[in-house]
């Protein structure tokens, strides 16, 4: 892994480590060969957490490592490179644990020097980070310990200075709430999966980031020459534009029609308050201005404002975006903006992943309608909808309060406790929260959650955009798949996992219009190394593999490679679902094709050879 | 000693592509994303062909991508043209044809639309075109289309795709360059007479009979 030191392009070539337990900091190099095999961002992380963590030990043991990845695209003149990657053995699904996040911090880290920062060990009481380009040290944050994200970002920009920029964890990961968020930038979350609850249990409230030097790029000049000619196609690109219009809100309608946004704990098809929510609604009432990370043309952020209501002056510089409005809206038949709103800012001054939230939240209100909690469980009334209800969760969970205690467990282990036969709504997979995509209207989005590395987890492929009518001619993907079809779905899943294990290492924004074809020629002019689409595209299989290799260590096999009773049994009777949904047979029938395409054997274990030919082995 | 570059070098093919890429933008017959050129040195299984989604206006040899008969990318940092599999088709097809021109002619697409045939209207229509196949829809970038543009482009130089655009080949840049150019031109031609006559005036029976004849068309 080490070498001697060269001028390297895009990459920095050197990580810090961190071990909060001896209070020491070292830097290490990366060398060429193991970039050009896991690329970066998300693959690098793989690769170190695969050779470094015990995959029998608790997510909340010392020996768990929390990393912190960005790629080497980041902070770069390509568009739409803010983004990290924070990756670890996640305490929702005692696996694989991976989340990502957008906005200022990553391209800081690099300018600091690093591309990536690994925790190990735990600090005996609470600590910062604080790396001002090459000085990293370790810092008492005993004062900034109980406070709420928000506030914790700006009393330590207050204190070091206002160019550094800051993720840190609130109260709920302080309590090792399991979907506990990391929050950076005033309000982007790296949500999924609890990281927030790993750093929270090695008593790591923030690390703040200040960095002076430019990220260096092989050839500056032809990149701006080729950026420049090529704008006109990437803004051109639909949901480009759609994101650029409305941000993420603006394909809530058009999902509604497919079925696909969830109502009521994914028990409807149909909701007449549907358009109380819409992404038109939410940027002419909430909407006060748009907002980008580093080098975006896009500006998917939104600005919102309350102005009337019982919230009214409540600003969120990151207002909530798709997942939030639904996973707080519909799920719960919460037909108020200003509800929702105030709902997200609760979960980032808490430190809480909103689609979690929602979920655990839903699965609490069913729970309460079927009468298996009652009023007196729960300290309040949990009829769907009720604003009082949603808010006072959100604080029961972030404080592990009563009711929230036992949903701070997660929607896996809160049933288990629960019982009365509440498994059957309790919507997950491998203990992961379902994202707000409803699977039983596009099949293929079925397969993609139940045997994504994290469990159910919309970004790792988005298959769904080949369902709903996408080509991508440079992964081959060539024909429209029938969204309700089982057969061919293994194959396009795979394809589109590979790829966007690709995007997440470089790490490049995926609303970003840029067909495949290009990507493999910028990186190459950024970092100098060669790169072909072919190579990437094994890199990525290669990735996806090594985090599966990781959960089989873990003891994932094809047990887990599940849905939620709700979607294998529970057809919907109204909307754009059309009473579909996936039985076990239909999964089976994906699973036998995905493993087959992977090199898998039939319990989903990658076989020697694949192994061997990905030279993971 | 002065050095020369060797008649036909790769640099020239490159150089050449871009000019043509030029002034076909600069004629209005290719826009700004659509369009796409490629060109090869005869007897070559191997062809340059112009990026995806770059401005066309402005494209540098640097740009431009080296594939072969397969759409393997052996050269060029940018992504290839998406049509790079009806270019590798055609060359497959057919071992005299040396560049591949696929312009978006309004006129010309705009009478396929409206279900009008290219007639013989000039000289040039019937001489340098030929017959004037129509290709069906079938999606751009896909297998589907480079296998009906196969099926259609042996025996022609112009080609009209359905919803999409035309395509000339040639056994150089020039010549391919010259199809589309004639295409529009008598598409034009065709259509401003069409707008103040219904029946067109096409050149007499016994000349296209003589021209077919000696042309062999």
């Amino acid at each position: 892994m080490l070498i001697g030191v060269i001028m390297m392009y895009g990459y920095i070539g050197k990580i810090l480590r961190v071990n909060l337990t001896s209070e020491k900091t070292k830097e290490e190099n990366v060398g060429e060969d193991l970039l050009r095999k896991f690329i970066g961002g998300v693959g690098l992380a793989a690769k170190i957490i695969y050779d470094e963590v015990n995959p029998a030990i608790s997510p909340f043991d010392p020996e768990n490592k929390l990393v912190f990845m960005t790629g080497p695209l980041t902070g770069t003149l390509i568009p739409c490179t803010g983004r990290y990657v924070v990756c670890a053995k996640s305490p929702l699904t005692d696996a694989w644990g991976e989340a990502h996040s957008s906005g200022f911090w990553a391209r800081e880290l690099k300018r600091a020097g690093y591309d990536g920062i690994v925790i190990e060990g735990k600090s005996e009481k609470p600590s910062l980070l604080v790396i001002d380009d090459e000085d990293a040290r370790i810092e008492d944050a005993s004062h900034l310990w109980g406070k709420g994200c928000l506030e914790t970002e700006e009393q330590i920009r207050k204190e070091l200075g206002e160019a550094f920029r800051v993720a840190c964890i609130g109260p709920a990961g302080e309590r090792l709430v399991r979907f506990a968020s990391i929050i950076n930038d005033e309000g982007r979350a790296a949500g999924r999966c609890g990281m927030g609850a790993v750093m929270g249990s090695k008593n790591l409230k923030a690390i703040a980031v200040r960095g002076s030097k430019e990220v260096p790029i092989k050839e500056p000049e032809r990149i701006r020459n080729v950026l420049r000619r090529i704008y006109p196609q990437i803004m051109s690109f639909p949901t480009t534009q759609i994101y650029a219009s409305y941000g993420t809100s603006g394909e809530l309608l058009s999902f509604y029609e497919y079925g696909d946004v969830p109502i009521k704990n994914f028990a409807l098809g149909k909701w007449a308050e549907i358009e109380h929510i819409s992404g038109e609604t939410y940027n002419k009432v909430m909407v006060k201005a748009k907002r980008s990370c580093w080098n975006c043309p896009i500006a998917c952020w939104r600005y919102v404002r309350v102005d009337e209501g019982p919230y009214a002056g409540l600003e969120l510089k990151r207002g909530p975006e798709y997942e939030t409005l639904t996973a707080l809206g519909s799920l719960l038949l919460n037909n108020r903006l200003d509800v929702i709103v105030r709902a997200n800012y609760l979960c980032n001054q808490y430190g809480l992943d909103t689609i979690s939230t929602g979920v655990c939240i839903a699965f609490a209100m069913e729970c309460y309608e079927k009468g298996i909690i009652t009023e007196k469980d729960a300290g309040i009334s949990l009829k769907w909808g009720d604003p009082e209800a949603i808010l006072r969760l959100i604080e029961d969970i972030g404080e592990r309060r009563g009711l929230g205690d036992i949903l701070a467990e997660g929607v896996k282990r809160a049933s288990a406790k629960i019982g009365g036969g509440s498994e059957k709504f309790a919507m997950h997979v491998k203990g992961l929260e379902m994202p707000m995509h409803d699977p039983r209207a596009f099949k293929g989005m079925g397969l993609q959650y139940a045997v994504s590395n994290r469990g159910a987890c919309h970004l790792q492929g988005m298959v769904l955009r080949v369902e709903q009518g996408e080509r991508v001619t440079d992964l081959k993907i060539y024909e429209r798949l029938d969204r309700f079809e089982v057969r061919g779905k293994g194959s396009v899943v795979a394809t589109v996992q590979n790829w966007h294990e690709v995007l997440e290492s470089l790490i490049i924004c995926k609303f970003l219009g840029i067909p495949p074809g290009h990507i493999p020629g910028l990186y190459t002019l950024v970092t100098g190394i060669h790169m072909t689409l072919e190579h990437s595209i094994e890199a990525g299989e290669r990735i996806y593999n090594i985090k599966r290799m990781f959960n089989v260590r873990c003891g994932i096999s094809r047990k887990d490679d599940t849905l939620p009773y709700r979607i294998m049994y529970e057809g919907l009777r109204e909307g754009g679902t059309l009473g579909n949904r996936i039985s076990p047979e239909e999964l089976d029938m994906m699973l036998k094709e995905y493993y087959m395409v992977r090199g898998w054997d039939e319990n989903g274990i990658p076989r020697t050879e694949t192994l061997r030919r990905l030279g993971l082995q | 000693m002065e050095e020369f570059l060797p008649l036909g070098s790769e640099e020239e093919l490159k150089e050449e592509i871009c000019k043509t890429m030029r002034r076909l933008f600069n004629r209005g017959l290719v826009s700004a994303l659509g369009g796409n050129i490629s060109a090869r040195l005869p007897g070559s299984s191997e062809f340059w062909i112009t990026p995806s989604g770059v401005f066309k206006g402005e494209l540098e040899p640097e740009d431009l991508v080296k594939v072969d008969l397969d759409g393997r990318v052996l050269e060029g940092f940018l992504r290839p043209s998406v049509e790079t599999p009806f270019h590798a088709m055609i060359y497959r097809r057919r071992a005299d044809v040396n560049a591949v021109v696929h312009s978006h002619n309004p006129v010309t697409t705009g009478l396929a639309l409206a279900g009008i045939e290219i007639k013989p209207v000039t000289i040039e229509a019937a001489v340098v075109l030929r017959r004037v196949r129509v290709v069906p829809w079938a999606f751009p970038g896909t297998d589907a289309l480079a296998n009906l543009i196969g099926e259609h482009i042996e025996g022609a130089r112009a080609l009209v795709l359905m919803n999409h655009g035309v395509v000339g080949v040639g056994s150089n840049l020039l010549e391919a360059e010259t199809i589309v150019e004639t295409l529009e031109e008598v598409a034009t031609a065709q259509f401003v007479a069409s707008i103040f006559k219904r029946e067109l005036p096409l050149i007499p029976e016994e000349d296209m009979e003589l021209i077919k004849r000696l042309y062999g068309i």
